[in-house]
C-alpha cells in the first residue's frame, strides 16, 4: 500500500506540476482585458469618480442596452452611471454591488429582467471577480466549481495558445458587425450604456424568446432586505419593469401579471411603471428579448425620464 | 456523477482511502462504506430514484430469503414470480410503457381510429436495466437451487449497487461477485496498479475516441441529407467507434475502479472488432449481457439442443430481446433482428464456434484471411450499427440509401458547424489509427496497458502514461454522457 501511494503522490505531484506550467506559460496569451464582463473595471471607476450623489441604473442586459445615460443626465441634471452588464450575474450579486457602491444621496433605479434569477451564472460571476477582485464579495464562493473552471480555463488557454484569434479580441475595429466586437469591453460608453450595437447590423432574429413560468419570485424579499439597508444609508431605491417585444409580452402577459401582482402587494420598494410601459414592437430589438436597437433605445429613455422625472 | 467528472476525480480517491485506512480492520465496515458510498454516488444522477435501486433491492432480498425457507413448490413459486413480476413491471412501466402505448395507439390508426392515449411524462432511472438485472440473474438463481440466498442485507446491497458497475455494468452474477464481497480483501499492489492503468485507457478511450467521434457521427446522423455517401459512410465508422469507445471505455474504468478495491468485475469487452464472425463478435461484445442472455435466456429455451428450427428460434429470440432491452425504439429491435440475420448462416453451417481463440495469437501481423474476414465482420456490424444510431426505421433506410448513391467513392466531408466548410477531421482519423495499433498489440491481454511494465522500461512507461493524460486532457472538457446510461 505505501508503495502504491508514495507512486501515486508522485506521479500526481508531477502532473500538478505540469498543469502549472502549462497554466503559466499559456495564461499570458490570452487576451482578457477586452472581455465584456471587464467592463465592470471601469464602471466601478466611473462611480469613484463621482464624488456627488448620483443616480445608478442597476438591472440586467436590458438597462445596458436599452437606456441611453447621457440623455437622462442631460435632462434631470444629475450625473448618471449605468452599472448593469449582463443579467446572468443574478440578482444577488446585482444588489450586493450596489450595497458596495451606493453612498449616501444615490438614487437606484433597479430594473431586473422577469423572473431574474436570484444566484446566476457562477461560471460568470467567477469570470467577473478574476477582472475586478472586489466582485469575489458580491456573491457566494465555491471551491468546487472554482477547480473545475480552472481547469477549463487552462485547456481553452492550451487550446488558443497559438492561435490569432485573440488579436480580434484586441482590435475590434476590425469588424464592427462581430459577436467579439458587440460583446466587448469596449462596448461602453462613458456612462456605462452599451452603445456597440446601435450602427451595428441587426441578426435576422431575435434570440432568448420564452415561455415564463410563474412562479412566486424570491427576488422580492432579496430586494426589500437591501432596501431595509439602502434606507439606513440614505439611498433611494426605486423599482421599474424591463423593456420587452410584443410578441413575447402576449405571449408572458399570464406569468407578468401574475408578478405584478406579487410585487404589488410585498415589494417594499416604490414601483414606477407598468409592465406595458416598456413594450415595443419586435422590429425594434437588436438580437435578444432584452436588448433594444437604435430607436427602441430612445423610445424608451425618452419613456424612462417621462417616469423619473416627476421625482426630481 | 459521471467517471470523466472532476466531481467522480475527487470522490474516488476520498473513497478509496477510507476503505484502506478507516475501514480496513473490519469488513463489515468496509462493506458499509461501499454501500454508502454506492448510494451517494447514484443520488448524484437523481436522489428520487434512490428510493427504486433501494425498493428492488429489498424485494430481492427479501424474496430471495423467502424462496430459500419455503417449504413447497408452490410457495416458492410464489415469491419468485412476485419477483419477476415487480422486477420487470418497473421496467415495462419506466422503460416501455410510452413505446407500448404509442405503438398501440399508432397501430390503431392504420384502421382508421384515431386514440388518444395516456404516456408518462417522466425520466428513465439511470442504471435501472443494469440493476433489475442483477436482480433477476440473483433470484432465478436461487429458484434453480443454484446458490443459497443471501442473509446479509448490506453485502447483498452491495451486490446489486456497488457504484463502479451501478449505473452500466458489466451484468454481475451473484455467483461472480457475492463471494468477493464477502471474503476479506486485502491490497494488492498489482492488482492496484492495473486498475490504475485500466481506468486511464478507459478514460482515453471514452474522452479521445467516443467524445470524438461523438462530434463527427452526431453531425452527420442528423442532416443525413447534406452528406454524400462516402461521409454517411464515415458517419457510420464515426458511430462504430464512438460506441465502442464509449461503452468499452465505460468498462474500463469500472473494472479498474473495482480493482482499487480488490474486486474483480466480469470483463465486458474483448476487442470485438478484431473478431473474424459474427459469433466471434458476440463473444466479444458486451460478454456481460450476451453471457446473461445465453445463462437466463437461450438455455432455458433449449439452447442449441433440439432440432433447427428451436436454434433458429431462440436465436432470434434472444437477438430482439436483446435489441429490445437497448431501448422501446423499433431501431433496437430492427438491430437485433438483423444480427440475428447475421448469425443464421453460421449458425446452421455449424461454424458459430470456429474462432474461440485471439486472432493471429503469438503473431503481429494476421493473415490476409484474418484481414477480410475481420473486415467483413467490422462491415457488417457498422452496418447494424446504423440502425442502432437511426432516430426511426425510415431514418436509417434514408441512411442507408445515402450511402449507396453514386458518390460513394467521392472524398469524404463533415461540414463544419462554425463556418459551413468541408473539413476532413486529418486529426481524429490519425488518433483512431493509432488507437487500432493500441488495441491490436494489446489484444492478448484484457486491456492494452494491462502488464505494460514487462514490456516498456519505467520512463517510456511513464512518458506513455502522461502522454495519454495530456490527450485526454486537451480532448476533454465536454463531460459526454455514457450512451449507456439511458438503457
Amino acid at each position: 500500500m505505501r508503495k502504491f501511494l508514495i507512486k501515486s503522490v508522485c506521479f500526481f505531484i508531477v502532473l500538478i506540476l505540469f498543469y502549472f506550467i502549462t497554466y503559466k506559460v499559456t495564461y499570458n496569451k490570452i487576451a482578457v482585458k477586452n472581455d465584456f464582463m471587464a467592463a465592470i473595471i471601469d464602471k466601478h471607476k466611473i462611480v469613484s469618480d463621482i464624488k456627488q450623489p448620483k443616480i445608478i441604473l442597476a438591472g440586467g442586459s436590458n438597462i445596458a442596452f436599452g437606456i441611453d445615460s447621457k440623455l437622462i443626465e442631460k435632462r434631470i441634471g444629475k450625473r448618471v452611471v449605468n452599472l448593469s452588464i449582463h443579467a446572468g450575474l443574478g440578482l444577488e450579486f446585482i444588489l450586493n454591488e450596489l450595497k458596495d457602491i451606493a453612498q449616501k444621496g444615490d438614487i437606484i433605479f433597479l430594473s431586473p429582467e422577469y423572473f431574474l434569477s436570484i444566484e446566476g451564472n457562477y461560471k460568470l460571476k467567477k469570470l467577473t471577480s478574476s477582472y475586478y477582485k472586489n466582485a469575489n464579495n458580491y456573491f457566494t464562493n465555491n471551491i468546487f466549481e472554482d477547480l473545475k473552471i480552472h481547469i477549463e480555463k487552462t485547456r481553452a488557454n492550451l487550446h488558443e495558445w497559438d492561435v490569432k484569434d485573440n488579436t480580434q479580441m484586441d482590435n475590434p475595429e476590425l469588424d464592427k458587425n462581430s459577436i467579439k466586437s458587440i460583446y466587448s469591453r469596449n462596448a461602453f460608453n462613458l456612462n456605462g450604456d452599451v452603445i456597440s450595437h446601435l450602427e451595428a447590423k441587426k441578426p435576422k432574429e431575435i434570440n432568448d424568446r420564452e415561455k415564463l413560468k410563474y412562479e412566486y419570485w424570491e427576488g422580492i424579499e432579496l430586494i426589500n432586505e437591501f432596501n431595509d439597508i439602502a434606507e439606513k444609508k440614505g439611498i433611494k431605491v426605486y423599482f421599474l419593469f424591463p423593456n420587452y417585444p410584443n410578441s413575447e409580452f402576449q405571449r408572458n402577459k399570464i406569468a407578468i401579471q401574475k408578478l405584478e401582482i406579487d410585487l404589488k402587494r410585498d415589494l417594499k420598494v416604490r414601483i414606477l411603471n407598468k409592465p406595458s410601459d416598456f413594450v415595443y414592437n419586435d422590429t425594434l430589438f437588436y438580437d435578444t428579448v432584452y436588448h433594444l436597437d437604435k430607436t427602441g433605445r430612445i423610445m424608451r429613455t425618452e419613456k424612462f425620464i417621462e417616469i423619473i422625472k416627476k421625482l426630481f | 456523477m459521471l467517471f470523466n467528472s472532476i466531481n467522480f476525480a475527487l470522490f474516488l480517491p476520498l473513497v478509496f482511502i477510507l476503505y484502506w485506512f478507516s475501514t480496513n480492520k473490519s469488513l463489515k465496515f468496509q462493506n458499509v462504506l461501499l454501500l454508502i458510498s454506492s448510494y451517494f454516488f447514484y443520488a448524484c444522477w437523481d436522489w428520487r430514484f434512490l428510493f427504486l435501486l433501494v425498493f428492488s433491492t429489498v424485494l430481492d432480498y427479501y424474496t430471495g430469503l423467502k424462496m430459500s425457507e419455503a417449504q413447497s413448490l408452490k410457495s416458492k413459486k410464489f415469491w419468485f414470480w412476485l419477483s419477476i413480476s415487480v422486477n420487470l413491471g418497473f421496467l415495462g412501466v419506466f422503460k416501455y410503457y410510452n413505446f407500448f402505448a404509442e405503438s398501440f395507439a399508432e397501430a390503431i390508426s392504420n384502421f382508421g381510429l384515431n386514440i388518444n392515449v395516456w404516456t408518462l411524462n417522466i425520466i428513465l432511472p439511470v442504471g435501472i436495466s443494469f440493476y433489475t438485472f442483477h436482480g433477476l440473474s440473483y433470484v432465478i438463481d436461487i429458484y434453480k437451487d443454484r446458490i443459497k440466498a443471501e442473509k446479509n442485507f448490506v453485502d447483498y446491497s452491495v451486490f446489486v449497487s456497488f457504484f463502479p458497475l451501478l449505473v452500466a455494468g458489466p451484468i454481475e452474477r451473484a455467483t461472480h461477485l457475492l463471494p468477493q464481497i464477502q471474503k476479506k480483501r486485502t491490497f494488492d499492489y498489482e492488482k492496484a496498479v492495473e486498475g490504475m492503468r485500466q481506468i486511464l485507457w478507459g478514460l482515453f478511450k471514452k474522452v479521445v475516441i467516443a467524445d470524438q467521434c461523438a462530434q463527427y457521427s452526431n453531425l452527420i446522423f442528423n442532416n443525413t441529407s447534406d452528406y454524400s455517401g462516402s461521409s454517411l459512410f464515415l458517419g457510420a465508422i464515426f458511430f462504430a467507434f464512438q460506441i465502442y469507445g464509449d461503452f468499452s471505455g465505460y468498462s474500463d474504468i469500472a473494472l479498474g475502479t473495482a480493482k482499487l478495491f480488490g474486486i474483480e468485475l466480469l470483463r465486458n469487452f474483448a476487442y470485438p472488432y478484431f473478431s473474424r464472425d459474427i459469433a466471434e463478435f458476440w463473444r466479444r461484445w458486451h460478454i456481460s449481457l450476451s453471457s446473461w442472455f445465453r445463462d437466463y435466456l437461450y438455455i432455458p429455451l433449449g439452447g442449441s439442443k433440439g432440432g433447427t428450427f428451436i436454434k433458429i428460434r431462440n436465436t432470434f429470440i434472444i437477438f430482439i430481446v436483446s435489441g429490445f432491452w437497448h431501448g422501446a425504439n423499433w431501431t433496437f429491435i430492427a438491430w437485433g433482428l438483423l444480427n440475428a440475420l447475421y448469425f443464421l448462416p453460421i449458425l446452421l453451417t455449424k461454424n458459430n464456434r470456429n474462432n474461440l481463440d485471439t486472432v493471429a495469437e503469438g503473431k503481429i501481423l494476421p493473415s490476409l484471411k484474418e484481414i477480410v474476414l475481420m473486415l467483413i465482420t467490422f462491415g457488417l456490424t457498422v452496418f447494424a450499427w446504423i440502425f442502432f444510431r437511426s432516430e426511426s426505421l425510415s431514418h436509417a433506410f434514408q441512411f442507408i440509401s445515402g450511402i449507396f448513391s453514386k458518390d460513394l467513392f467521392s472524398m469524404p466531408y463533415i461540414i463544419a458547424e462554425n463556418s459551413g466548410n468541408h473539413i476532413l477531421p486529418k486529426t481524429l482519423l490519425l488518433i483512431i489509427f493509432i488507437f487500432i495499433i493500441f488495441e491490436w498489440l494489446g489484444r492478448e491481454k484484457q486491456f492494452p496497458l494491462s502488464e505494460i511494465d514487462k514490456k516498456l522500461s519505467s520512463p517510456f512507461r511513464y512518458g506513455l502514461y502522461y502522454i495519454l493524460v495530456f490527450v485526454i486532457f486537451w480532448f476533454g472538457g465536454s463531460q459526454e454522457q455514457f450512451i449507456y446510461f439511458q438503457f
